[in-house]
């Protein structure tokens, strides 16, 4: 526990730092980097509620992303520019497609979980792209950025500690909820379903809240996301998005506080340093994935420290 | 308390409980015996609402509960524990109990943490001291042993404040001091809990019940007092060769 709380201050530290320094010795472009690396770190966060703390397999987890853009941007398509309004509405859209797509989804298991919320995420994929008002396959620019009051998103240091502070509620708001009694309902009835039934728990009301709570926070991250990118496209929606959301969460370490921000960062640090090699990085990358898979059964997470029980 | 009337139900040709009808009085404890394949498993997960019976009808404190599914009969205070250990693995002890307090208690919260939440504690602490589990709190379930898992079942089940408890072969697979530990906790929890218990081990079964019902292929051939069932002629030939 202790040692958990040094490792967030130090995080917190170097992240909060890195801008000055990258300023100072000329290299902006690892702001944006780490800023996306920490935007996507928050849909991993909240896919680790499902995932990882619920035992859900959701492989469409990048469906609240796009809706969470797709949010933003359709409001900025219209005039409607007030970010409390766009965020407001990107969170409350995705919570919203999240309880649709669960309530569905959750009632099966196993191999058919995975593959209706794949399903479901196809759909709205498809759909992007047949919104030719929005650009269809190509996606749409962002005009203007989400505004606030007091903070300019499309300054790239003042969103850059906006990512980083959401990032960081985010982790905290998973910590307290899946140590709560809701979270402990939701990890018993992944740990032993026939069990949590038989002690008076139906697993589906908790695993339903946490999709929908888990959608919302992805929500976030896509508004972050489109305002990162001021480009939105179907792409956001793919399920090479969702995989690799997925893959953040596995290779950081499932259950864990930790394990979802270690894996994006690992992922595509790594990623970034292999495309500086040579075109054909995903050849190096992939048999490099399945190796930490094997050596890191925990996760990179389960190297800093064990995991709490 | 329990009142079961005509219940069936089929596997394919296998008729595994066969107009089973029996009615549990408040406070007694009952044990339902009867070879291997007799239908007693069926006849348990019928009650906690595992196995849903072909026709027949379940009541349970008044209320039919023959549909019901089984979170909502342990909420009403049906609490089971399983012939094959079934605890949650990857929490401690005391969290196993606890959430079978929180459980109980029905109220959910998402921000306190509720592994510092003294009403869930508390209540944990004292289940697990009464079934002979003290000073084994923080130990994860995973390494418990095979005799302690089914004290902890036994704690799980008593955190939910039950009207019945359905004890399916509490003493399975437990060595001779382990079985004669759960004895001695059975009959500290007989009189003030109402029990149904399925057992092989026939001493457990006749130093504990108040009546025993006898399963033969799905039919009660009989219910009665331990002496009477001893000395029952068709109970003999149902264990034909074994010792009664």
């Amino acid at each position: 526990m202790k040692k958990e709380l040094v490792f967030w201050f130090v995080c917190a530290a170097l992240l909060a730092v890195l801008p000055p320094v990258m300023s100072a010795i000329g290299q902006p472009y690892y702001i944006d980097l780490v800023r996306r690396i920490m935007i996507l770190a928050i849909a991993a966060v909240s896919l680790n509620l499902i995932l990882g703390y619920g035992g859900l397999v959701s492989f469409g987890h990048a469906a609240y992303l796009g809706v969470g853009a797709y949010a933003v941007g359709i409001l900025a398509f219209y005039g409607v520019t007030a970010g409390w309004l766009q965020f407001a509405v990107a969170i409350a859209a995705s919570a919203v497609v999240a309880a649709a797509i669960g309530s569905i989804s959750i009632r099966t298991s196993g191999i058919y979980f995975i593959m209706i919320t794949l399903a479901f995420t196809q759909m709205l994929y498809y759909l992007g792209i047949s919104l030719d008002v929005f650009g269809g396959d190509d996606g749409m620019r962002l005009r203007t950025r989400s505004q606030f009051p007091l903070i300019d998103l499309g300054d790239p240091v003042a969103s850059y500690y906006v990512a980083l502070a959401f990032m960081l509620i985010a982790v905290f708001v998973v910590f307290r909820i899946v140590n709560s009694r809701f979270g402990m309902a939701l990890r018993a009835s992944k740990s032993n379903e026939a069990r949590a039934r038989a002690v008076g728990i139906s697993p589906y009301p908790y695993r339903l809240a946490a999709f929908v709570i888990a959608g919302a926070w992805c929500g976030l991250a896509g508004a972050l996301y489109a305002n990162h990118t001021n480009y939105i496209t179907p792409g956001f929606m793919s399920w090479q998005q969702s995989g690799e959301l997925m893959f953040m969460v596995i290779l950081g370490g499932m259950a864990s506080t930790a394990g979802p921000v270690l894996g994006s960062f690992a992922l595509l640090l790594l990623e970034e340093v292999l495309k500086g090699w040579t075109e054909h990085w995903q050849v190096i990358l992939g048999p490099l994935l399945v190796l930490s898979v094997i050596l890191f059964r925990r996760g990179l997470a389960g190297v800093f420290y064990k995991p709490d029980a | 308390m329990l009142e079961v009337s005509d219940l069936r139900k089929s596997f394919g040709a296998l008729r595994a409980s066969d107009g089973i009808s029996l009615e549990i009085r408040e406070g007694e404890t009952h044990a339902i015996i009867g070879p291997n394949g007799a239908g007693k498993t069926t006849f348990i997960a019928q009650l906690a609402g595992n196995l849903r019976p072909d026709s027949g009808a379940i009541r349970f404190a008044g209320e039919d509960v023959t549909r019901m599914p089984t979170h909502q009969r342990a909420r009403r205070g049906l609490a089971r524990s399983f012939q094959i250990t079934s605890v949650f693995l990857d929490f401690t002890a005391l969290r196993n109990v606890a959430l079978a307090v929180q459980a109980h208690e029905r109220r959910v919260g998402f921000w306190r943490d509720a592994r510092k939440d003294p009403a869930l504690n508390e209540r944990a602490r004292q289940c697990l001291r009464d079934v002979g589990l003290d000073g084994r709190f923080d130990v994860p379930a995973v390494n418990l042993s095979h005799g302690e898992h089914r004290q902890l079942e036994m704690a799980m089940a008593l955190a939910t404040r039950p009207r019945l408890l359905l004890l399916d072969e509490p003493m399975a697979g437990m060595g001779a001091d382990e079985s004669q530990r759960m004895i001695g906790l059975l009959s500290r929890l007989k009189g003030s809990h109402t029990i149904v218990l399925v057992e092989h081990d026939m001493d457990a079964v006749f130093r504990l019940a108040d009546r025993i019902s006898v399963l033969v292929y799905g039919r009660l051939i009989a219910t009665d007092t331990p002496e009477r069932i001893r000395a029952n002629e068709e109970v003999r030939r149902a264990y034909l060769g074994e010792d009664l």
